[in-house]
C-alpha cells in the first residue's frame, strides 16, 4: 500500500465516506424516475432500492471482519489467482471510473442549465477534475475530512426543501399505497444507479480502526441516504403533484423555488449552485477508489501519475456525456450490467473466503 | 515549507484564476446597452390563414443617467418567432429572466395558453415568480397604459396583483409557478385574475377560470368573491350582513373582515359523490349598526355569528347551484379531495362528477375582535 495511506480512520469517518459516495447530484432527478411508475407512492419505491446497498454493506462487513487487513483487491488475487484476479479487479476499476465520469458530466449538465450557462462544459469538468485530483493525491486523510465537512453541507441543502411543505398540499401525496407492487418494483429499478457507491467500503475497510462497528455504521449510512431520497421524492410530489413532477428534468431544483427571499430574485440559482460541494465530494470518492485499484494492479506506478492519467481519461470521456439524453440512456444500459457483476464478484469472494479461508490464513 | 507537489497545484490555480480575470473571456456589456424587461404582453391577430401573435415587451432602459420605459413588439407564429422578429427593431441586448408580469389577451387564453407556458418553462432563466393576468382588450394597451400614465418608474400592475389577497378573498397564487402546477392537472382548476382598462384606469374586474389549458369563462367580481371564499388558499375579505335587503335606505348591517379556511369531507353514496364543505370564518367585526349589544352580551354575539353563518351558507349554496347547472366546471377544486381519497383514475370526467354530486356547505363563524366600541 502507498505510504500516504498508512493511516487509520474511525468507523464514523467511514459513515461519512459511504454517505458521500452514494449521494450526489443524481438526487435532483430521483423524483422523476420514481413518479413515472409509482406516481404518488414514489417515496415508497425509492426505499426498496436500499436493498442493494444493504447487501453490499452486509457482505463487505463480513469480509472485513474475516480479513481485517486485506481489501477486496488482495482477496480476489488470493482466491482467483493473479491473472484472473487482476482482470476482475480491472473490471471493478472501470465500475468506479465510469461512475466518476457520469457524475462529473451529470454535474456539468445541471450547472449549464441552471447556473453557469455561459461557461463551456470543458471548463466546468476540467476544474472539478483538478479539485478532485488534488483531494485524491492528498490521500484518505483529506478525503475523510472533505466527506465529513460536506456531509453537513449536504444536510443544510436538504433543509432548504422543507419550505415546500408549507406551500404544497398533502392532497398531492394521497391516496397512499395505491400503486401495484409490480409498479413499485419497476420504479425502484431506476434507483440502482443512485444507490451505487457503498462498494467503496470494500476498499477502505482495512483502514477502519474499530472493526466491530463497521456493519452498524454502514447500515446507518444507507439508512440516512434512504431517508434523504425519500424526503426528496416526497417534497417534490407534495409540492407539484405526481402529474407535474416529470415535466422538469431536475424536479428537485424546481422545488427550491418555494423559498422566497426578498433580495434574491430566484432561489433556484442559489440552490443549484449549492450542489457544487456535493458533486465535488462524490466525484473525489470515486476518483479515489479508481486510483486505489489502479495502484494495486500496477504496483510500481506513483499515485500522482495515475491521477494525471485518470484525469485525462475522465476529461475526454465526460465531454462525450454532456448530452443528457445520451447520458441517461447510457446509465439505463450500464447499471443493470455492472450491478450484478459487482454483486456476483463480492459473493464469489465471500464463498471462497468461507471455504478457503482456513488454509490461506495459516500460510500468512 | 510547501511541498513541490503542492506548488504545482497552486500554480495551476493561479494560472486559471488569472486567465479568467485578466483575459475576461465572457463579454460583459455595460448597463446602457441592456434592456431589462418588466412586462410581456401576448395578443393574437386573426387573419384568414393561421393566427399570428404580437408579443410586446415593456422594458427598462438606462439612458442619460435615467431609467426609462420602452415598448417594443414583434409579431410571429409563436413566442420565439416573435422574439426573433422583435430583434429586428431592437437596439439593445435583451436580458431574459427579469419579467414581472405576463399579460395575456382573453382571445389567446381561450385558444389555449399551454404553448406559451411551455416556452416559458423550458427556458432556464425565466423568472417563475412573475404574475400572470388575463385582460379583456389588447394586452399591449395594458403595457402602454402604464407607460403613458406614469413618468416615474412604477410597477402598478404587478403591485395590484401582489396585494390582491387583502380583500375580496382573492388568493395570491397567480405566479407562473402556480400556473405550472395547476394548468396541466385534470383535478385542479387554474384561476387567474382578469383585468380591464376602464375609464378611470386599470382595474381587476373578476377572475378567469381555466380548464384543460384553455380559458373557459370569466366570472364577475360579485360571484368571484364567493368562489374565492369557497376555494382553497383564499385570502382575506369582507362579508356583509344586511338586516333587511329589500329596504333601500337606513338598513342596519354588520361587516366582518377575516380569512376563511375550508375543510372538505368526501364520501360516496350509491356511487354518487357527496361533499361537505366546512368553512371556518374567523375574523373581526369592522362595522356594526345592527346590534351593539354584542359587545356586552354573549347571546347577541352568538346571534350575529349565527346570522353570519346563515348568510355565508346561503351565498355559497346559490353559487354552487349555479356552478353545477350553468358553469359545469369544478371551480372550487373539490375533485382534488375526492381524488386523494378514491384515486385519480376512479372517475373519468371529474367536472361531470362534481356537477352531479351533492355538495353541502356548513359555515362556522367566530368573532375574535369587535373594535373599540360603537358610536
Amino acid at each position: 500500500m502507498n505510504k500516504c495511506d498508512n493511516i487509520k480512520i474511525t468507523s464514523s469517518d467511514m459513515y461519512y465516506i459511504i454517505f458521500g459516495t452514494i449521494v450526489g447530484t443524481g438526487i435532483l432527478s430521483i423524483p422523476n424516475s420514481q413518479v413515472k411508475d409509482a406516481y404518488q407512492d414514489g417515496w415508497i419505491s425509492v426505499t426498496f432500492g436500499a436493498l442493494y446497498p444493504i447487501i453490499i454493506v452486509f457482505l463487505s462487513a463480513f469480509l472485513s471482519k474475516k480479513f481485517p487487513n486485506k481489501n477486496i483487491l488482495v482477496l480476489s488475487e488470493m482466491f482467483l489467482g493473479k491473472f484472473i484476479g487482476n482482470i476482475v479487479n480491472f473490471i471493478f476499476f472501470t465500475f468506479f471510473l465510469i461512475i466518476a465520469i457520469l457524475i462529473v458530466s451529470g454535474f456539468n449538465n445541471v450547472m449549464i442549465i441552471y447556473t453557469t450557462t455561459f461557461i463551456q462544459s470543458i471548463e466546468i469538468i476540467g476544474i472539478v477534475g483538478i479539485l478532485g485530483g488534488y483531494v485524491v493525491c492528498k490521500g484518505l486523510n483529506v478525503l475523510t475530512k472533505i466527506n465529513k465537512l460536506f456531509f453537513y453541507a449536504n444536510l443544510i441543502i436538504i433543509i432548504f426543501l422543507i419550505p415546500a411543505f408549507k406551500r404544497g398540499s398533502y392532497l398531492n401525496i394521497l391516496p397512499m399505497f395505491q400503486a401495484k407492487f409490480t409498479d413499485l418494483i419497476k420504479a425502484s429499478k431506476g434507483t440502482l444507479y443512485s444507490y451505487a457507491g457503498a462498494e467503496i467500503m470494500l476498499l477502505i475497510g482495512p483502514y477502519v480502526s474499530d472493526k466491530n462497528k463497521i456493519r452498524a455504521k454502514g447500515f446507518m449510512a444507507v439508512f440516512t441516504v434512504t431517508i434523504m431520497y425519500s424526503l426528496a421524492v416526497i417534497s417534490a410530489v407534495y409540492y407539484y403533484g405526481p402529474d407535474i413532477v416529470p415535466k422538469s428534468n431536475w424536479s428537485l431544483v424546481n422545488v427550491s423555488e418555494s423559498i422566497r427571499i426578498t433580495v434574491i430574485n430566484n432561489f433556484r440559482f442559489v440552490f443549484a449552485s449549492m450542489w457544487i460541494v456535493v458533486a465535488l465530494k462524490i466525484f473525489s470518492n470515486y476518483y479515489y477508489a479508481s486510483t486505489v485499484i489502479i495502484e494495486h494492479i500496477f504496483k510500481k506506478a506513483k499515485r500522482e501519475y495515475i491521477c494525471i492519467i485518470l484525469y485525462v481519461v475522465i476529461l475526454v470521456f465526460s465531454i462525450k456525456f454532456t448530452d443528457e439524453t445520451y447520458r441517461s440512456g447510457f446509465i439505463d444500459i450500464i447499471a443493470p450490467i455492472y450491478v450484478p457483476f459487482v454483486l456476483i464478484f463480492i459473493i464469489v469472494i465471500v464463498i471462497f473466503s468461507i471455504f478457503k479461508a482456513g488454509i490461506k490464513n495459516e500460510k500468512k | 515549507m510547501i511541498a513541490v507537489k503542492d506548488k504545482v497545484y497552486y500554480m495551476i490555480f493561479i494560472i486559471i484564476i488569472g486567465y479568467y480575470t485578466i483575459f475576461n473571456t465572457y463579454p460583459r456589456p455595460p448597463v446602457e446597452n441592456l434592456e431589462i424587461p418588466s412586462y410581456v404582453s401576448i395578443d393574437v391577430q386573426k387573419k384568414e390563414t393561421k393566427p399570428t401573435y404580437p408579443i410586446g415587451i415593456a422594458a427598462y432602459i438606462f439612458e442619460d443617467n435615467k431609467i426609462k420605459y420602452t415598448y417594443k413588439e414583434g409579431i410571429g407564429k409563436n413566442v420565439m418567432d416573435a422574439r426573433q422578429k422583435r430583434q429586428l427593431i431592437e437596439n439593445k441586448e435583451y436580458v431574459v429572466g427579469q419579467e414581472k408580469a405576463y399579460v395575456i389577451n382573453e382571445r389567446v387564453a381561450k385558444e389555449g395558453i399551454k404553448p406559451f407556458i411551455d416556452s416559458f418553462f423550458i427556458n432556464n432563466l425565466t423568472n417563475d415568480d412573475a404574475v400572470v393576468v388575463i385582460c379583456k382588450d389588447k394586452a399591449s394597451d395594458v403595457l402602454k397604459y402604464e407607460m403613458n400614465r406614469y413618468e416615474e418608474i412604477t410597477d402598478y400592475l404587478e403591485d395590484i396583483i401582489k396585494t390582491i389577497d387583502i380583500m375580496n378573498f382573492y388568493n395570491n397564487k397567480n405566479s407562473l409557478l402556480d400556473v405550472y402546477t395547476t394548468l396541466d392537472s385534470n383535478i385542479r382548476t387554474l384561476i387567474l385574475p382578469y383585468v380591464e382598462i376602464k375609464e378611470n384606469g386599470l382595474k381587476i374586474t373578476g377572475i378567469s377560470v381555466f380548464k384543460n389549458g384553455k380559458m373557459n369563462r370569466k366570472i364577475a367580481l360579485e360571484e368571484s368573491t364567493i368562489l374565492n371564499m369557497l376555494n382553497e388558499n383564499s385570502g382575506k375579505g369582507i362579508v356583509t350582513l344586511i338586516e333587511d335587503e329589500s329596504k333601500k335606505s337606513e338598513s342596519k348591517y354588520v361587516d366582518m373582515y377575516g380569512k376563511p379556511k375550508r375543510k372538505i369531507k368526501c364520501w360516496k353514496e350509491n356511487d354518487k359523490l357527496n361533499f361537505l364543505i366546512e368553512i371556518y370564518f374567523k375574523g373581526e367585526v369592522i362595522t356594526n349598526s345592527l346590534n351593539r349589544d354584542s359587545d356586552s352580551k354573549n347571546s347577541a354575539k352568538k346571534e350575529i355569528e349565527h346570522m353570519m353563518e346563515m348568510k355565508i351558507e346561503d351565498l355559497s349554496n346559490k353559487f354552487i347551484t349555479k356552478m353545477q347547472s350553468e358553469y359545469k366546471i369544478d371551480c372550487i377544486n373539490l375533485a382534488r379531495t375526492a381524488a386523494a381519497k378514491y384515486g385519480k383514475d376512479s372517475v373519468e370526467d371529474w367536472d361531470k362528477a362534481i356537477c352531479n354530486s351533492r355538495i353541502y356547505v356548513k359555515a362556522k363563524v367566530n368573532i375574535t375582535k369587535q373594535g373599540r366600541g360603537g358610536y
